[in-house]
């Protein structure tokens, strides 16, 4: 009797320290974030006005101005990137789905993998060397297409486990009405997986939306209006990595105005795929 | 009675293992031809011989005849086989992300095998036919998923014959229904046979005596027994067939 009670008191207070230690690790690990959003917000709502959204950047050091141009750029080098991405994404997700079990699509599929954990730096430099180098110019569409290589594996991957999630019955169910195979997977399969399919290509549009180092040596940045696909373009992230580095408080602010601006957008992403999550 | 579909020398094996053996069946035109016997006696497999899903499946191998109208299937185009042997699984799958007229509508969209125009008059047709037309009739844009399991069952139906196939296969078709919805789709199959030959698997032997014209009896891959309901259930000649109608093996 006592010792079914010592046990018991033991195993509460087992319990409770697990919990503290569970609370805890979480408290410490949402700090981090937590103060994040806040110092973008404290610094970054100072710089929205008007002139924020509408103007280019000024000269260095001097407060006029807007970063419009980086608005626009990141827009254009996301939609591009989109167009190239997607497409080829979702179709390497269908090839991975019906084939990747078999031996000689191994190579693709690690070869997906492999993409999917390349540092986002190493796309950079290899579109620098195929594309930059040659062309003799960082341009727009260098940027588009790296960040394209990034879009690639995350929605290949999402796709194919969309499709994995498609009970085998409907495809049956498909085939038994005499569709063609590629008509059954895109009309049938890919239509009833199309809610996980959209969120990995909202994963991925959020995920590219807050890349720098690809468009570093790709696309480089510039300090006016997009000029032609063949020329750089300026974006978000990389008016936010030059900005910050700047000695004058006028660049910095803006360089958290943009901070704040990319931070909307990415809740506003999250958002919708969440919402989109549940109402499935 | 005209023969349908005959079947002759039917050998199925998965991988390694032999499922199917030697099956010799004569399915009559224009009747419910009843498929029963235990679990994992190959029942299912017999059915899916016929309108080559097996071709699906790597490992399965098909070996024998599959005459429809004298024609055997597995020299003709499968989809057009499918597209004629229609079929309607255990579990209702309607298609997820469409809705009631999309997915009647679907198989014929996909074949392209009519205009829009004429779709609407087939979707109607079919829906009418599967005995679901008054009850989704005013819903047609709601979602295929939205629908009770019963009506689903008669959804997919409705899907299978917009099709307008001359035969069609159900797997244990009311196996996941309440008794209610059960009693719907067996007297929408009992109508079904003025225009269509029906192989209908199942595992509820009552079911079997109260629709089907013919029952054959399978055990081990093997059909044991063919014969009209009546008579097999009457006068089982072989042992084995008594042994399970009774109840006695299962």
């Amino acid at each position: 009797m006592i010792s079914t009670i010592s046990l018991r008191v033991k195993k509460k207070i087992q319990n409770t320290f697990l919990f503290l230690f569970a609370s805890l690790s979480t408290v410490i690990a949402i700090i981090p974030l937590f103060s994040i959003i806040f110092e973008v917000v404290k610094n970054g709502i100072k710089a929205i006005n008007l002139d924020f959204f509408i103007l280019l950047p000024g000269p260095v050091g001097e407060s006029v101005g807007g970063i419009a141009n980086a608005i626009q750029g990141t827009l254009i080098l996301v939609t591009l990137a989109s167009i190239i991405g997607i497409p080829i994404g979702v179709i390497t997700g269908i090839y991975l789905y019906e084939y990747g079990r078999e031996k000689k699509s191994t190579l693709i599929s690690f070869s997906v993998d492999l993409l999917y954990d390349l540092p986002s730096i190493v796309v950079g430099i290899f579109v620098y060397i195929v594309v930059v180098s040659p062309m003799h110019s960082f341009s727009t569409i260098a940027g588009a297409l790296a960040l394209a290589i990034v879009m690639i594996p995350i929605i290949a991957k999402t796709t194919e486990e969309s499709l994995t999630l498609v009970p085998s019955t409907i495809s049956e169910a498909g085939i038994a009405l005499g569709i063609p195979k590629w008509k059954n997977i895109i009309f049938i399969v890919l239509n009833s997986a199309k809610s996980g399919v959209l969120n990995g290509i909202i994963l991925a549009v959020t995920r590219i939306t807050g890349e720098t180092a690809p468009l570093i040596m790709t696309s480089l940045g510039s300090t006016f209006w997009f000029s032609g696909i063949n020329k750089p373009i300026n974006s978000l992230t990389l008016l936010i990595w030059r900005y910050a580095m700047q000695p004058y408080p006028s660049a910095v602010e803006k360089a958290w105005g943009a901070a704040f601006l990319l931070l909307l957008v990415a809740l506003a992403l999250n958002l919708i795929v969440k919402s989109g999550g549940k109402s499935k | 009675m005209k023969t349908k579909i005959e079947i002759r020398n039917l050998n199925v094996w998965f991988s390694k293992r032999q499922v199917i053996y030697d099956v010799n069946l004569k399915i009559p035109e224009q009747a419910i031809t009843a498929v029963i016997g235990p679990s994992g006696c190959g029942k299912s497999t017999l059915l899916r011989a016929i309108n080559r899903l097996h071709d699906l499946i790597p490992e399965a191998k098909v070996k024998g005849e599959v005459l429809l109208d004298g024609k055997d299937v597995y020299k003709d185009d499968p989809l057009a086989v499918r597209r004629k042997i229609g079929m309607v699984f255990q579990k209702p799958v309607p298609f997820p992300s469409m809705s009631i007229f999309e997915n009647v509508a679907i198989g014929v969209k996909l074949n392209d095998l009519a205009k829009k125009e004429k779709l609407e008059k087939i979707v109607e047709r079919s829906l009418r036919m599967a005995a679901l037309w008054d009850e989704v009739k005013d819903i047609l844009d709601s979602p295929g998923t939205s629908l009770s399991v019963g009506q689903q069952q008669r959804l997919t139906i409705a899907r299978t014959l917009a099709l307008e196939p001359e035969v069609l296969l159900m797997d244990e078709p009311t196996s996941a229904l309440d008794p209610v919805s059960m009693k719907k789709i067996e007297e929408l199959i009992v109508n079904l046979k003025n225009d269509y030959t029906i192989v209908i698997v199942t595992h509820d032997m009552r079911q079997a005596a109260r629709i089907s014209d013919f029952t054959a009896f399978m055990y081990d891959g093997k059909i044991i027994e063919f014969n009209e309901t009546s008579e097999l259930f009457r006068n089982p000649k072989e042992e084995i067939t008594e042994k399970y109608i009774t109840g006695r093996i299962s």
